[in-house]
């Protein structure tokens, strides 16, 4: 009898992107916490369970959102193949039937997490509908196409997209990136992220594509690059003796040393053919500054807090085609000596059929950078 | 006999006063939340990856300490979320990343938000000023301005410099927690 039951239980678990059912035992929060078995899934972001199997299948939500639940193993119980599913007021403690159920399980709560923070996402769109005016869409120069049934994430999503090479991770190739380097001008997978922002935000700026709110500034800065201009210049001569290629699927350390090799040894850099370098000239980089939004009258008790500019709501940029120099106790990071980006369409053709000018803030005394192509310059430091 | 002690131990010690000190640890982005969290929890650097949702673990940063660490994502969209852990929490670790000078505003804007809030009433705040190793990282003390902490009124709070990948700073501002919050609880 056991037997065949389990054989059944074992058949009935499907689990596939965050889509997951099947029977678990489920430890009772109240009096002796004994061990009951029912049956779970995800649905609708939600975590479910039935009461008893059979005609009387009350359904019974566990956790109403899913974006407020973690999981995890739980290795220090009395039984075998616990997991635990948190939320911030509650704990619960599953058992599956086998190692691989309970991973099975982890696995695929964790993708509804996931999920369910996307389908946040989509929900926002019909409010956002309703607020947004016709001028919203057009914070990108050459304005990409984009249906008007779209959250602004989605907007963003499709609009860096769109530019070469960005629907690609730019350092291991991954599909559907998800999170950009806002002053690398690129995008990223998750893994890669997590090792961008390792270095710190004087090397990479790291936020998520879906998850942050963008300026539209930084957004400009983006359609300006992109992993395809970006890799011309810091793949340009890879060495893999040097560090071996990180891949979708590759080792942390190896994704590390490839990204570290890549960006803060820039191992791979073309080697500047004329002698008129960047060498001995510090030349800056360019900074892009979220202005506080505060109302004024908020700031009246506040007056000895003088970085902030009351006046000034929105952001100041340094960047593509506008000529703001942010003045020195304003410029936060951008006054960071870090050196220069030049970037052309190819370096290697002396005539650049399109320049792109990025203007630095700078703390020099000149107060103002410019950087300015068609150039054989490169990327010194950045 | 052994599994019913067991469970006799589980169910007495819902009512015992051991429980683990709540402590909620937020901050921006990338301030290193992660990173800490499990560098209390296993003194090992964890390489993190952003985290979307959120981790807990039950860590005993000094000897006679528990508390239950909840490290919470800070993405501009799961800030929005963060009020959801407020409740019944007994002590604030507020992350910085010293070397972001130009979000400093912005991480004193999502402070002041948290502790605004009713349910933070008078719940002591540790700053970390994290990431002190990087070469222009902001001194404790100019974090503390730009967080506006000299002016907040009402609340214990405390800053310390910190570099989560070495652990320097890291039990030191755990410990001033401890003491927070214990003192916290006496009145």
């Amino acid at each position: 009898m056991l037997c065949t039951d389990l054989s059944q239980i074992t058949s009935s678990i499907h689990g596939e992107n965050g889509v997951i059912e099947g029977y678990l035992f489920k430890k009772t929060s109240k009096g002796f916490k004994s061990w009951v078995r029912r049956w779970f899934a995800i649905q609708n972001n939600q975590l479910i369970y039935k009461k008893r199997s059979g005609s009387h299948n009350a359904l019974s939500i566990m956790e109403e959102d899913l974006r407020l639940c973690t999981v995890k193993p739980a290795y220090d119980t009395e039984r075998r193949f616990c997991f635990e599913v948190l939320s911030p007021t509650r704990s619960h403690l599953l058992q599956a039937d086998s190692d691989t159920d309970c991973q099975m399980w982890i696995t695929e709560i964790t993708s509804g997490i996931s999920k369910a923070f996307k389908d946040a996402e989509n929900q926002e769109l019909k409010q956002e509908e309703e607020d947004s005016s016709p001028q919203e869409n057009t914070t990108v120069e050459n304005e990409l196409p984009t249906t008007p049934k779209l959250s602004k994430a989605q907007i963003r999503l499709q609009q860096l997209f769109s530019i070469p090479g960005n629907d690609h991770c730019c350092d291991c190739g991954s599909q559907d990136p998800r999170w950009a380097s806002l002053n690398l001008g690129i995008t990223l997978c998750i893994e890669c992220s997590g090792i961008h922002r390792s270095f710190g935000v004087h090397l990479s700026k790291v936020r998520s594509i879906t998850l942050d709110a963008w300026e539209p500034e930084q957004l400009k800065v983006m359609a300006e690059l992109g992993n395809d201009i970006i890799n011309r210049i810091f793949e340009k001569n890879v060495d893999e003796t040097i560090a071996t290629r990180a891949t979708t699927e590759c080792k942390r350390s190896i994704r590390e040393s490839w990204i570290k090799a890549k960006y803060v040894q820039k191992a791979f850099v073309m080697k500047l053919p004329g002698p008129k370098t960047t060498a001995g000239k510090k030349i800056r980089g360019w900074s892009v500054k979220k202005k506080l939004r505060r109302s004024p009258d908020k700031v009246t008790g506040d007056q000895s807090d003088n970085e902030l500019d009351v006046t000034s709501g929105l952001m100041e940029v340094m960047s593509v085609s506008t000529n703001n120099v942010l003045n020195d106790s304003d410029s936060g990071i951008g006054a960071s000596a870090s050196d220069v980006i030049v970037f052309g369409t190819d370096l290697e053709l002396p005539d650049l059929g399109r320049s792109i000018s990025i203007e630095s803030s700078d703390e020099s005394d000149t107060g103002e950078m410019k950087v300015k192509t068609p150039s054989q310059q490169l990327p010194g430091k950045i | 006999m052994g599994l019913w002690l067991s469970k006799l131990y589980d169910v007495f010690s819902e009512f015992s006063g051991s429980t683990p000190a709540r402590i909620l640890m937020l901050g921006l982005d990338a301030a290193g939340k992660t990173t800490i969290l499990y560098k209390i929890k296993l003194n090992e650097n964890v390489h993190t990856i952003p985290t979307i949702g959120f981790n807990v673990e039950t860590v005993s940063p000094v000897k006679g300490v528990s508390f239950t660490v909840w490290d919470v994502g800070g993405q501009e969209k799961i800030r929005r979320l963060w009020q959801h852990y407020y409740q019944n929490t007994e002590g604030l670790v507020y992350i910085v990343d010293s070397n972001d000078k130009e979000r400093l505003s912005e991480a004193k804007e999502e402070l002041h938000g948290i502790l605004n809030s009713d349910e933070m009433r008078g719940v002591p705040v540790v700053v970390v000023a994290n990431k002190q190793d990087l070469p222009r990282s902001m001194s404790p003390s100019e974090v503390a301005d730009g967080l506006g902490l000299p002016k907040m009124t009402g609340r214990k709070w405390y800053i310390h410099g910190a570099c989560a990948t070495t652990g320097e700073g890291i039990f030191e501002s755990m410990k001033e927690m401890a003491n927070l919050v214990k003192n916290n609880k006496k009145y």
